[in-house]
């Protein structure tokens, strides 16, 4: 199974689609969920559960939106090119491997386009439900899960930084700036 | 008995599976042969190949349908090397 997908991700050169679905959907669910964080401490809400509620729902959201998104627009765009390969080969392509990657690659895209901003998600909330949960933690739920976004924004810039060959320390600091800005962003309309 | 020993392609084919990975393919359903290709023309989209299979018993039918699935087209086939072996060798 894994031998064919790595078959089908061969032929059609989607490692590069799919590393880019996982760092942009990703960085989608972590800068939510960095907003929702601020935006909770800045309220001064303490129950949890509406915490947790809220999030999960952003999660799930971002979930089927990636999900969903990613599936429809890849499908639209691996039949065109089969449909263009088929003309230059002048031929049916549709029981080959470029016809049997024309329908899995959209599914594996989309699978990592929702998955990402989901797990990130639950993992920066994940003090939170540890709170939640009566696990005691050195910090504050909301601080510490504030501290896991700027962690997980700085990980996937080193990600980038490092697929994309430059310093992967300034690819991190990149990342962390954008989130410190959202939420200075946040704060300044709170002050509104 | 009919063997085949050595059969000589010409295939249209997308540029991926690159040339080393189709030839593979090909080795990997035929254990004991040896592949060749050779790249003939290069398209926007396509390349022509002559692809040369060798070895003791091939099987035709393998081999072509090995070529479909990985989204080649036979044009030709250009060359066939054959032996016919006596009943009491292939016993042997």
């Amino acid at each position: 199974m894994f031998d064919r997908i790595r078959a089908f991700l061969g032929i059609t050169g989607a490692h590069g689609i799919l590393r880019r679905y996982l760092v942009v959907n990703g960085f989608d669910g972590a800068l939510t969920m960095l907003g929702l964080v601020v935006g909770f401490y800045l309220s001064g809400t303490t129950d949890l559960r509406v915490i947790i509620g809220a999030c999960v729902g952003a999660a799930v959201a971002l979930a089927v939106s990636g999900f969903s998104s990613a599936y429809i627009s890849e499908t639209a765009e691996k039949q065109k090119e089969l449909r263009e390969l088929e003309q230059a080969m002048i031929h049916d392509l549709g029981e080959s491997i470029h016809g049997r990657a024309s329908r899995l690659l959209p599914v594996l895209v989309a699978l990592v386009n929702g998955m990402s901003p989901f797990i990130i998600s639950l993992l920066i909330i994940s003090p939170i439900l540890a709170a939640y949960l009566s696990i005691d933690l050195p910090v504050a739920p909301l601080e510490a899960a504030f501290v896991v976004a700027l962690g997980v924004l700085f990980t996937l810039g080193i990600y980038l930084g490092t697929i994309s060959g430059i310093s992967w320390f300034w690819a991190g600091m990149r990342a962390l700036m954008i989130a410190l800005v959202t939420s200075v962003i946040i704060v300044g309309l709170n002050l509104l | 008995m009919i063997r085949i020993k050595k059969i000589v392609f010409d295939v249209l084919k997308p540029h991926r599976p690159t040339g080393l990975e189709f030839a593979s393919a090909i080795a990997e359903r035929c254990p004991g042969s040896v592949v060749n290709l050779n790249v003939e023309a290069v398209d926007q989209n396509t390349e022509s190949v002559l692809l040369r299979v060798e070895g003791e018993s091939l099987d035709f039918d393998t081999i072509s349908n090995t070529i479909l699935e990985l989204g080649g087209s036979i044009h030709s086939v250009d060359e066939v090397e054959v032996i016919h072996l006596p009943d009491s060798s292939v016993a042997e």
